[in-house]
């Protein structure tokens, strides 16, 4: 049995109360939250032993109650404590999008290192939307993938361009060669300062992808659309497609069906699967270096507004 | 020309019919319009003049074969111009110099320098012109109502997915050792009998030259902007008729326009398996106080029986007047001395735009249009 510790995960309390129960083969046994109480009532409600009100004092006093640290949000700047997690022993799941920074790559790089598990990046890769059409240009349906045209509208100030670019990549299974960025108005020279920003990307053959990652925008529930055009097929995959409709005065308003539990008990499973099979979970330090390396050639890109050659190797 | 305000119906010349006849047909469905004659130049191949006769025939016009003639002898006031692309500008031209407004298939032309001819030719006769186009599609104009409204604050970027659904003859791939690389010509008049002819001329164009005006059209109407910068990437991915001929049947595009809005345009011909309808065609625009995503298709109605073939659409399209809006646009831009929702100088810069994404295919860096623009 693997035992987790959660941090940051006062939001999604009820979320987790459904999943711990369906995990197999880990339960949580330690909860972080900055709230005292808080933390012992989310801890009572997933039936953890241990609680805590900072991951310092989780490594200090409880360090013996847990074998992995799910970071589901940060609570407060933890990139520190998630290396000295990692130097402790710990295997490492970071799904806080605030973490999405070169310090992360860093810890990965760490984990790797200690033979631990690591796994990054909120669970865009575990949609079910993105399993289905993942499983049909595995199986050969779609023929090659020519194209992944992706949109990701965020809800909040948070930048979610990693994972983006990740799950493209793996769609492809490489690395692109070539990397265009342009920016949103207003044009600003670096992916941090940009509140939107646009990616073209060329891989290896003739396989092309275009992304888009906007924040701070008026998109209250966010917005995900995928498609892969396959030389035989195609898959559409796209949240205008899931609205339902409130009637009220005025205009009625589309309203996206919730998606469920699903994505982070996939991906928690993932991460659990991977500790207990000793192999890298998906995606895992591999695939946060492909994704930092296009990300740096994006920057480079929007500086330089040409388009940056990257070294083709296959993952 | 001054503004033709007592015509009560615009006799209009049908200059060459040779592809998927649309054109005429949305011209002839608009009631200040009447269809008065089909000409071509006598030198054209017979499959030219075949089409030309078989819709002269039910339409019951002549079909004459003397281009300067047919202007001269019915009273044309209108040309109606659709022959192979290469010939396009060149008949618009002759018809602008003959005083005639003209109504004109895509691609504005597969040469920007005819392009420029063209422009010049509308301007000097004063004369109307409108590139056939999509804009009046009901979702398309909901769009432009709405961020007309204010409703989404100011566009800074636009996406436009454009991906038919149409084969284009044998899949890439399928070519045999040993046998000829597929005619481009041979293939365009031989796909005309479901009209997926739209590249029909003796030099192979890829989708961005066929299909590009639609997209490219609808972002510079709802942003207002000019296309300053392309990026684009592009691909034989479907069908060996585009293999064989080197052009590309799927596209990206990176835009970069005025005003520091940012957009990109995927395309392409992408096989009748992949999608249940005409293509996923969506447009999506981010604004300073909100988004849209507008699916292209909408209105429709969805129609299944037993026995459905195969081929029939399960959607159809409803409220669909764009022949009709785009013909009463067409005439009130003649009746006013006014511009068309697609002139010539718009057409014209679809055109770089197209050329300029081309050419970044080709060196893998980004293009200026305004390059192209300057020509």
């Amino acid at each position: 049995m693997v035992r987790l510790a959660l941090i940051g995960a006062l939001d999604a309390a009820a979320k987790y109360q459904r999943i711990v129960p369906r995990l197999v083969g880990a339960r949580i046994t330690a909860v972080v939250e900055s709230d005292l109480e808080a933390a012992r009532r989310l801890a009572k409600s997933v039936d953890a032993p241990a609680w805590s009100t900072g991951l310092d004092d989780l490594l200090l006093h409880h360090a013996g109650v847990f074998d992995a640290l799910i970071v589901h949000d940060a609570v407060g700047a933890i990139e520190d404590e998630c290396r000295r997690a990692v130097d402790m022993g710990k295997h490492l799941l970071v799904s806080a999008p605030q973490l999405d920074s070169p310090g992360l790559l860093e810890i990965g790089n760490a984990a790797e290192q200690a033979k631990l598990r690591f796994m990054w990046g909120p669970p865009v890769r575990h949609l079910p939307a993105v399993k289905i059409m993942k499983e049909s240009l595995a199986s050969g349906k779609m023929g090659e993938l020519g194209l992944v045209r992706m949109h990701h509208w965020e809800p909040s100030a948070v930048r979610c361009l990693l994972p983006a670019i990740d799950l493209v990549c793996s769609l492809f299974n490489q690395a692109p060669s070539v990397v265009y960025a342009t920016c949103g108005k207003p044009a600003t020279p670096t992916l941090a300062m940009s509140d939107y920003v646009q990616l073209h990307l060329g891989f290896p053959g003739c396989g092309m992808a275009v992304l888009d990652s906007a924040r701070t925008g008026p998109h209250s529930d966010g917005y995900f659309s995928l498609s892969l055009i396959g030389s035989t097929g195609a898959a559409y995959a796209d949240d205008h497609h899931d609205m339902q409709l409130l009637y009220n005065e005025g205009h009625p308003a589309a309203l996206k069906t919730d998606q469920g539990d699903r994505p982070l008990l996939t991906q928690l499973q993932e991460f659990v699967a991977a500790i207990v099979d000793a192999r890298a979970p998906q995606p895992g330090a591999v695939e946060a270096r492909r994704a930092f390396e296009v990300a740096q050639a994006a920057e480079k890109s929007l500086a330089t507004r040409r388009a940056i050659q990257l070294a083709a190797k296959s993952q | 020309m001054t503004p033709s305000k007592l015509i009560d119906r615009y006799r209009c010349a049908v200059l060459s019919v040779v592809k998927h006849d649309y054109v005429a047909r949305g011209v002839a469905s608009h009631p200040r319009f009447e269809l008065s004659v089909v000409a071509d130049d006598p030198d054209q191949p017979d499959w030219v003049h075949e089409r030309n006769q078989k819709f002269a025939v039910e339409f019951k016009i002549p079909y004459v074969r003397n281009v300067e003639q047919a202007l001269a002898d019915y009273g044309a006031r209108v040309a109606v111009v659709s022959p192979e692309a290469e010939r396009h500008c060149g008949l618009s031209v002759r018809a602008a110099n003959a005083g005639l407004h003209v109504v004109q298939d895509k691609p504005m032309s597969n040469r920007l320098a005819e392009c420029d001819r063209l422009v010049e030719a509308i301007a000097r006769n004063r004369v109307r012109f409108l590139m056939w186009n999509r804009n009046f599609l009901p979702a398309v104009v909901h769009a432009k109502e709405t961020i007309d409204s204010g409703a989404i604050g100011e566009p800074y970027a636009i996406h436009v997915d454009f991906y038919f659904s149409k084969d284009a003859g044998p899949p890439k791939g399928s070519r045999r050792p040993g046998d000829p690389p597929l005619d481009w010509l041979a293939h365009q008049i031989a796909a005309h009998v479901d009209g997926s002819d739209g590249g029909v001329g003796h030099e192979p164009m890829g989708e961005l030259k066929i299909e590009g005006i639609y997209p490219l059209a609808y972002i510079r109407m709802l942003t207002g902007a000019e296309v300053t910068r392309a990026f684009a990437r592009t691909a034989c991915h479907f069908h060996q008729v585009n293999a064989d001929n080197g052009v590309e049947d799927l596209a990206t595009v990176s835009l970069e326009m005025d005003r520091n809005i940012v957009g990109t345009l995927c395309i392409g011909r992408i096989g009748a398996a992949s999608h249940p309808d005409i293509g996923e065609i969506k447009l999506r625009v981010l604004g300073t106080k909100a988004s849209l995503v507008v699916s292209e298709a909408r209105p429709e109605v969805a129609v299944y029986y037993r026995g459905q073939p195969a081929h029939e659409f399960r959607h159809r399209r409803l409220a669909i007047d764009n022949d009709y809006l785009l013909m009463e646009n067409f005439v009130r831009a003649i009746e006013t001395d006014g511009e068309t929702i697609v002139d010539a100088r718009a057409g014209r810069a679809i055109c770089a735009t197209v050329e300029a994404a081309l050419e970044s295919a080709r060196t893998g860096q980004p293009v200026e249009v305004g390059a192209l623009l300057a020509h």
